[in-house]
C-alpha cells in the first residue's frame, strides 16, 4: 500500500513540478543567452539592463527552486488531507503512518531531484561553450585526487571517516531537510483541526515551530559542538566533526518523532473536514 | 409495465395489487415468465426487498409460482385468474357503488350511468 | 453478523455532544435511510463509521472488524462533497480505486460511464456539477463493499439525475450488503428504502421496516417524519 500510494503522490505532485523544472531549463537557457552581451563591453546600457534584469530573475528563480519542494508538499498536505480530497484519502483501507510517510518520501525525492537539477543547471551555465581546460588552472581536481590517494595509502583510518563523514552530512541533511516538511505538516494539521481562523493559526505555528527548532539547533550545536574545536585540522578533528553530527542527527530525529506523533495526532482524532 | 405508488400504503401492498391487475387483464399472460427481483425492483424504483415480499405473498396467495432454478412464472390456473378479476371488479364496484350512491341515485339511475359512460 | 454495530458511542465537539450512548446494529440486505434534521448527528455517525472521526467513547464494528484499514476495506463512502482530485481524469480515478480497493470493479464502473456517455479521458475538472456526483456515485457503488455510506446522495441534484442515482443504488442491491443513506429529501428517497431511522440531537428516536410503519401510521414515512419533528 505504502508503494501505492508514493505512486499516487509522485502522479500528483510531478504534474505540477515537471513544467517548473522544464522552465527553469528555458529560463537557464535564456539567461545563459542573455548574459553573453555583458561580456562583451561593446553593447548600450538597455541591453546591458536587460541581461542584468534576466540573471536576477534567474537567480530569485533558483532560489525558489530551493524552495519549491517545501511549499508543493505543503500544498499538497493540506489539499489531499485536510481539503474535500481528504474525505477519500482519510477512508482508504491505509494506516495514517503510510499516508504521511508517502509525503514526506516523495517530497525528500524532490528536494534530491530539485538539487540535481540545481546543479546541472549551474554546470550548464559555467560551462557552457567552454573547454574545460580553462577551469583546471583554477581548480586542480587532479593534483586533489593524487594527493587524496596518497593519504588513505599511509593510513586506513581516513576513507572510513571520510567515508563515515559523508554519510553523517547526507543523513543529517537528509533529516534536517525533512524536519522542514514536518513542521509545515504539524502547523497545518493543528492549524486546520480548528474552526475559525485555521490559515492564521497555521502561519503562526509555523512560525512558532520554527523558531523553537532553531532554538533547539542551537542548543544542539552548543551541546555538542564544544567537542568539535579540533575539527578545523582535517586529520585529528574527524572525530570531533563526526560526533557533532552524530549529536545533532539524534536532536533532530528526536525533534521529527515529536513533530511526526503530533501530525499523527491530530489528523486521525482531530481531524476536521467541513 | 406502468408502475404507479403511493408513499402512504405500503409499497409491497401496491405492488401486489398492480401485479394481480396486470394478470387478470391479460397485461401479463397466464404462465408468463416475471422479471427478476432486481429487474423489477429497477423497473418500478422500489427496494427488492419490497418485491420480494409482494411476490412471495402473490405466491401464497396462488397467482404467481417459482421454480427454483428458472425463476418466478405467472400461474397457469385461469380459472383462479378468474376468480380473482371477479373478486377485484366486485371491489372496484363496491367502492362505486358506495360512491354514487351518496349522490342519492337509485339502482336504475347508476345502470343509466353506467350504459351511458360505457357506451363511450 | 452485523453489517454494523455501534456499541455506547459517544461523540463531543468541543462543548457539544452529538451522541451519547448511541447503539445501532444494522444486518445485510437492506437499503437504509438515516433520517434526520441538520445537526442531529447523521453526518458525524457516518463520518464515524468511516474512520474520519474517532470516537470519545463506546466502538464501532463493521463486519465485525473495529475501525481501520480493515474496515475501511470493506466499508464505501460517498461524501457530500467531492473528493476526487479535479486534474484526475475518470480512467485516472479509476486507476486510484482501483489500486487501493480489492473489491472495486473496473468492468462495472467502466460499462456505467460509458452508459452515461462519458469520455474515459475527460477530466474531473470540465465535468459538469451533475456529472461529477455521478461519477464519484457510480465510483462508491462499483465496489463489491460490505457497507455503503452515501452522504445526501441526492442534494442538489436534477430529478434525471437523482432517479439514476437511486436506479444505481437498486440495481446494487446485494442482500450480504447494507446501504445507508442518509438523507432529509425523504419524499425522493422513500420508495427504495426498506429501514428507516430517525435521528433526533444524536439520539434514535425510531427504527422501521419501512411498509410496516405505513401499515402502522397509514401515512408516507416523509409525513411521519414531519410529525416526529414538528418544531
Amino acid at each position: 500500500m505504502l508503494g501505492k500510494l508514493i505512486k499516487h503522490e509522485f502522479k500528483a505532485t510531478a504534474r505540477i513540478i515537471w513544467p517548473m523544472y522544464a522552465g527553469m531549463v528555458v529560463l537557464a537557457l535564456i539567461t545563459r543567452l542573455a548574459a553573453m552581451p555583458l561580456l562583451d563591453s561593446q553593447h548600450s546600457f538597455f541591453i546591458n539592463a536587460i541581461s542584468i534584469l534576466i540573471i536576477f530573475l534567474f537567480g530569485l528563480c533558483m532560489i525558489a527552486l530551493a524552495f519549491m519542494p517545501l511549499i508543493i508538499s505543503a500544498v499538497r498536505f493540506k489539499k489531499n488531507i485536510l481539503g474535500s480530497e481528504g474525505y477519500l484519502t482519510m477512508s482508504l483501507p491505509v494506516n495514517t503512518d503510510q499516508v504521511l510517510c508517502s509525503k514526506m518520501i516523495t517530497s525528500l525525492v524532490w528536494y534530491f531531484a530539485s538539487a540535481l537539477l540545481g546543479l546541472a543547471i549551474i554546470l550548464m551555465m559555467v560551462f557552457w561553450g567552454q573547454d574545460i581546460q580553462l577551469f583546471s588552472g583554477g581548480i586542480d581536481l587532479k593534483g586533489f585526487f593524487e594527493e587524496a590517494a596518497r593519504l588513505s595509502a599511509e593510513n586506513k583510518k581516513i576513507i572510513w571517516n571520510v567515508v563515515l563523514l559523508i554519510t553523517e552530512f547526507v543523513v543529517d541533511g537528509v533529516i534536517l531537510i525533512n524536519l522542514g516538511t514536518l513542521i509545515v505538516y504539524a502547523s497545518y494539521s493543528i492549524g486546520y483541526s480548528v474552526n475559525k481562523h485555521k490559515s492564521l493559526l497555521t502561519v503562526v505555528l509555523f512560525f512558532v515551530l520554527f523558531h523553537i527548532s532553531n532554538w533547539v539547533c542551537v542548543l544542539g550545536i552548543f551541546i555538542f559542538g564544544r567537542q568539535s574545536q579540533r575539527w578545523i585540522d582535517f586529520m585529528t578533528g574527524v572525530n570531533g566533526l563526526q560526533s557533532f553530527l552524530a549529536g545533532m542527527l539524534l536532536l533532530m530525529l528526536i525533534s521529527s518523532a515529536v513533530l511526526y506523533f503530533i501530525t499523527r495526532f491530530f489528523i486521525t482524532r482531530k481531524l476536521n473536514l467541513e | 409495465m406502468e408502475w404507479n405508488f403511493r408513499n402512504d400504503l405500503p409499497i409491497y401492498t401496491q405492488l401486489m395489487e398492480q401485479l394481480s391487475r396486470a394478470i387478470v387483464s391479460g397485461e401479463l399472460l397466464p404462465g408468463a415468465k416475471l422479471p427478476s427481483v432486481r429487474d423489477m425492483a429497477m423497473d418500478a424504483g422500489v427496494n427488492p426487498n419490497t418485491v420480494q415480499r409482494a411476490l412471495a405473498d402473490l405466491e401464497r396467495e396462488g397467482l404467481v409460482f417459482s421454480q427454483r432454478t428458472s425463476g418466478r412464472y405467472v400461474t397457469d390456473d385461469e380459472a383462479l385468474i378468474g376468480e380473482r378479476k371477479e373478486a377485484m371488479a366486485e371491489e372496484i364496484a363496491r367502492q362505486f357503488v358506495d360512491s354514487i350512491s351518496s349522490l342519492g341515485l337509485d339502482k336504475e339511475e347508476i345502470i343509466k350511468v353506467i350504459e351511458r359512460v360505457r357506451g363511450k | 453478523m452485523e453489517t454494523l454495530k455501534c456499541s455506547g458511542l459517544g461523540k463531543r465537539y468541543g462543548s457539544t455532544r452529538v451522541f451519547e450512548n448511541l447503539n445501532l446494529e444494522l444486518e445485510g440486505g437492506h437499503i437504509v435511510g438515516l433520517l434526520g434534521p441538520n445537526g442531529s448527528g447523521k453526518t458525524t455517525l457516518i463520518k464515524l463509521c468511516c474512520g474520519l472521526l474517532t470516537p470519545d467513547a463506546g466502538e464501532i464494528k463493521i463486519g465485525g472488524e473495529k475501525i481501520g484499514p480493515k474496515s475501511k476495506a470493506i466499508t464505501s463512502y460517498l461524501p457530500e462533497r467531492m473528493a476526487l482530485a479535479e486534474w484526475m481524469t475518470a480512467a485516472q480515478a479509476m486507476d486510484y480505486y482501483a489500486d487501493f480497493f480489492e473489491d472495486f470493479s473496473r468492468s462495472s464502473a467502466t460499462e456505467m460511464i460509458h452508459s452515461l456517455g462519458l469520455d474515459e479521458n475527460q477530466s474531473i475538472k470540465t465535468m459538469s456539477k451533475g456529472t461529477k456526483e455521478k461519477l464519484q456515485l457510480i465510483l462508491t457503488m462499483s465496489r463489491k463493499a460490505k457497507l455503503y455510506l452515501l452522504d445526501e446522495p441526492i442534494g442538489g441534484v436534477d430529478p434525471a439525475t437523482r432517479d439514476y442515482i437511486l436506479n444505481t443504488i437498486i440495481n446494487n442491491y446485494n442482500p450480504e450488503a447494507t446501504v445507508l443513506i442518509s438523507t432529509h429529501l425523504i419524499s425522493d428517497v422513500e420508495q427504495v428504502l426498506d429501514q428507516v431511522i430517525f435521528l433526533r440531537e444524536g439520539k434514535i428516536i425510531l427504527q422501521s421496516d419501512v411498509d410496516d410503519l405505513r401499515m402502522e401510521r397509514g401515512k408516507s414515512i416523509d409525513e411521519i417524519f414531519r410529525e416526529e419533528f414538528r418544531c
